[in-house]
């Protein structure tokens, strides 16, 4: 089934008939390019449904700050100058955003404050979104569950985000976040191995070790102390390298679903395709890499995000419409309310009996549909703030759903396909250099708790331009970048230059002299940008 | 939102395509034919963790075009071109793909050891008769239990498994 093609085909309940397994052809891929490192997410506000985004400046201040899948997004401006603040972490650390707070990122900051992670947004009447917002990003949720890390923590319940920050080297990378997440003794646990690369093998180890944390002790049955299970110890690598690639979602924004794509993404690709070229004329894989990360952390080769926005009550009617269980439930229940005969009839009429027979075959219909959909539903971790806020279930074979309540009571939905969930983690752990038959068969699953990550990052991102243009509901939006992608780049990566960055100058000297005339002008135009900023 | 059970529900053994082939004795087997990384090609031209050879990716209907060519060592191996959407960067970055082209390939091997097709010599297992056929193809399998060294460790590291 095709997904998120503008046909809104994949709303629609009805299964289609598939023509058997992903391979070859129907296989996707989702780009080679190695991403970074998956910064802390999540920001929904702990006392209701999401109300980050009511006040509509929100929008500007960025939806990252709010719905959390990105840091970028601090300020009140399009310019991602945080982001290319961050381009300087590799040198300067985490001390650059405890300074000027524009970052929620900074371990620093957070470590030592421990409060808000919005710095200036904060200053500017944010501080509604507070640390114990934060949201982990759903890499993480998997490890929680193998308690990789724990051997790490203290047993005592001492800090842990002391032990996080401290685990992280001087880039300021990968603690992004660490510090963020609430000390209930949970979702910490495994985020301190967001490792660099080549540290991945903490988790492994660490998870041999004690856990002081959680009664369910996954991690025991799974790793005994005495030696890994090697199928696990292989899935957790996965997991691991999942989540050091993986780039939070850029500002997003709801457009209709028919709008025309900005002429500036003819930039995207010829930006993206000349790294490519560049790469295969030089034979070196990857000769801009600062570039090639920000270009997908800015939303590069994003496809567009079909979004349907509900009430209440029509979420509950696709869903029901969108499960063949409960759309039965229903029917017998509606013939059984519009049969008379079913409801009359007294203690020696034989209606009774058949009415006693209905309710029976309803409750073990309802049962049985309630099984099945606890059958379909995708689980990860997520703060508990966040119960009954968002969701994430198999939709059919093919397709991952995912919900997420929005402050104005809406209900945003979009789908992702598995193809799309299995290819992602599929590139994971072929950079995790585990064996495939030990994880082959992890995959699909691992993969889509991944897609439904994804999907819900990326509507949490797109959520306060959803609120803002949603007027009736049920309704649909398509969701891009609010930046063009090689813009957003190439603005972050001359700021990153002017800021001293090295590597930036290098590249970005290097496209000056190789980028065709689309880019060139893209480049100038981020150079304005840039200048605006400043 | 509830809270993950486990993370054992990412645990699965991958299905045994083989009839009457159990779960386990699958996992073994195709454990053992995994002889290198994902990204890797082997010397003798072989493409990916279970180093499947460029014929049996024509044959599987991944590539076409088969041709032969000299490597700097002066080895004449076979090459392939990919059939779109496969690339062969993609299919070296795709474990999934690669574990399903195998799984594919043994399982047409079986088939055909089961129908008679390929005729399994006396003494040789089932498993170590599909390695044999993955790694060298029905000529290796009609010339055992003589083979090259490589073909008779994976021989004897599968032969058990069933």
């Amino acid at each position: 089934m095709s997904q998120n093609d503008m046909d809104f085909e994949e709303f629609d309940n009805k299964l289609e008939d598939e023509d058997g397994s992903l391979y070859p052809g129907k296989y996707v891929e989702i780009g080679t390019i190695d991403l970074a490192r998956d910064y802390g997410s999540g920001s929904y506000a702990e006392d209701g449904p999401l109300e980050v985004a009511e006040d509509n400046n929100m929008d500007d201040v960025g939806s990252a700050a709010m719905y959390g899948p990105t840091e970028i997004g601090a300020f009140g401006e399009d310019m991602p100058q945080e982001a290319a603040n961050h381009l300087l972490s590799s040198e300067d650390g985490a001390g650059l955003y405890s300074q000027d707070g524009a970052s929620e990122l900074g371990a620093g900051l957070y470590s030592q404050d421990g409060a808000s992670e919005l710095g200036s947004a904060a200053e500017a009447g944010f501080s509604e979104i507070g640390a114990e917002d934060i949201q982990a990003p759903f890499e993480s949720f998997m490890l929680d569950d193998v308690r990789v890390g724990a051997g790490l923590y203290p047993t005592d319940g001492a800090s842990e985000l002391g032990a996080h920050t401290g685990l992280y080297p001087v880039d300021g990378a990968s603690e992004l976040g660490a510090g963020l997440y609430p000390v209930d003794g949970e979702s910490e646990i495994g985020y301190g191995l967001a490792s660099e690369e080549g540290q991945s093998e903490l988790g492994s180890a660490a998870m041999y070790g004690p856990t002081e944390i959680g009664e369910d002790d996954l991690g025991a049955g799974l790793y005994p102390v005495d030696g890994a299970s090697e199928i696990g110890a292989a899935i957790v690598k996965v997991i691991e390298k999942a989540r050091d690639n993986r780039q939070p979602p850029p500002p997003m924004q709801a457009v209709e679903v028919d709008a025309p794509l900005s002429y500036e993404d003819e930039w995207d690709a010829e930006l993206t395709e000349t790294l490519i070229g560049v790469a295969e004329v030089t034979g070196n894989p990857n000769p801009f890499p600062l570039t090639a990360e920000l270009m997908q952390r800015c939303g590069s080769g994003m496809q567009p995000r079909i979004v349907r926005i509900d009430t209440e009550e029509s979420y509950k009617q696709f869903r029901t419409d969108s499960s063949p269980e409960l759309s039965e439930l229903r029917e017998m229940l509606e013939a059984h309310m519009a049969d008379p005969q079913a409801h009359g009839g007294s203690v020696s009429d034989p209606l009774v009996a058949d009415l006693s027979g209905d309710v029976e075959d309803l409750v073990h219909l309802g049962a049985s549909a309630k099984a099945a959909e606890d059958e379909k539903r995708l689980d990860f971790r997520a703060p508990r703030h966040l119960d009954g806020l968002m969701e994430a279930w198999m939709h059919n074979e093919d397709e991952v759903g995912a919900s997420m309540a929005l402050p104005s009571g809406h209900i945003a939905t979009t789908l992702e396909p598995v193809s799309k969930c299995v290819a992602e983690m599929a590139r994971h752990a072929a950079q995790a250099d585990v064996p495939v038959s030990a994880v082959v068969g992890a995959l699909t699953s691992m993969g889509c708790v991944l897609g439904a990550a994804t999907a819900l990052k990326e509507m949490a991102a797109a959520a306060p331009s959803l609120v803002q243009k949603t007027q009736t509901a049920p309704c649909f939006f398509r969701i891009e970048p609010k930046l063009n992608p090689a813009l957003c780049a190439l603005a972050m990566l001359v700021m990153a230059c002017r800021q001293g960055n090295k590597q930036a100058c290098t590249e970005w000297q290097n496209l000056s002299a190789l980028a065709p005339a689309p880019v060139k002008q893209a480049m100038a135009e981020a150079v304005a940008f840039a200048k605006a900023a400043a | 939102v509830s809270m993950m059970p486990n993370a054992q529900r990412f645990i699965a053994q991958p299905k045994s395509p083989l009839e009457g082939v159990p779960v386990a004795a699958w996992g073994r087997f195709i454990a053992a034919l995994e002889v290198q990384p994902v990204n890797a090609r082997s010397p003798s031209g072989g493409l990916g963790a279970y180093d499947i050879r460029p014929r049996r990716l024509v044959e599987l209907g991944y590539a076409s075009e088969l041709t032969s060519k000299r490597t700097s060592t002066g080895r004449q191996v076979q090459v392939c071109e990919f059939v779109l959407p496969w690339t062969q960067s993609k299919f070296l970055a795709d474990p999934v793909a690669q574990f399903a082209a195998v799984s594919k390939s043994i399982l047409l091997y079986h088939r055909a050891i089961v129908s008679g097709e390929l005729k399994k010599p006396k003494g040789c297992s089932v498993a170590g008769a599909l390695a044999i056929l993955q790694v060298g193809g029905r000529g290796a399998l009609e010339s055992w239990p003589n083979l090259f060294t490589d073909t008779q460790a994976l021989y004897d590291a599968c032969k058990g498994a069933f």
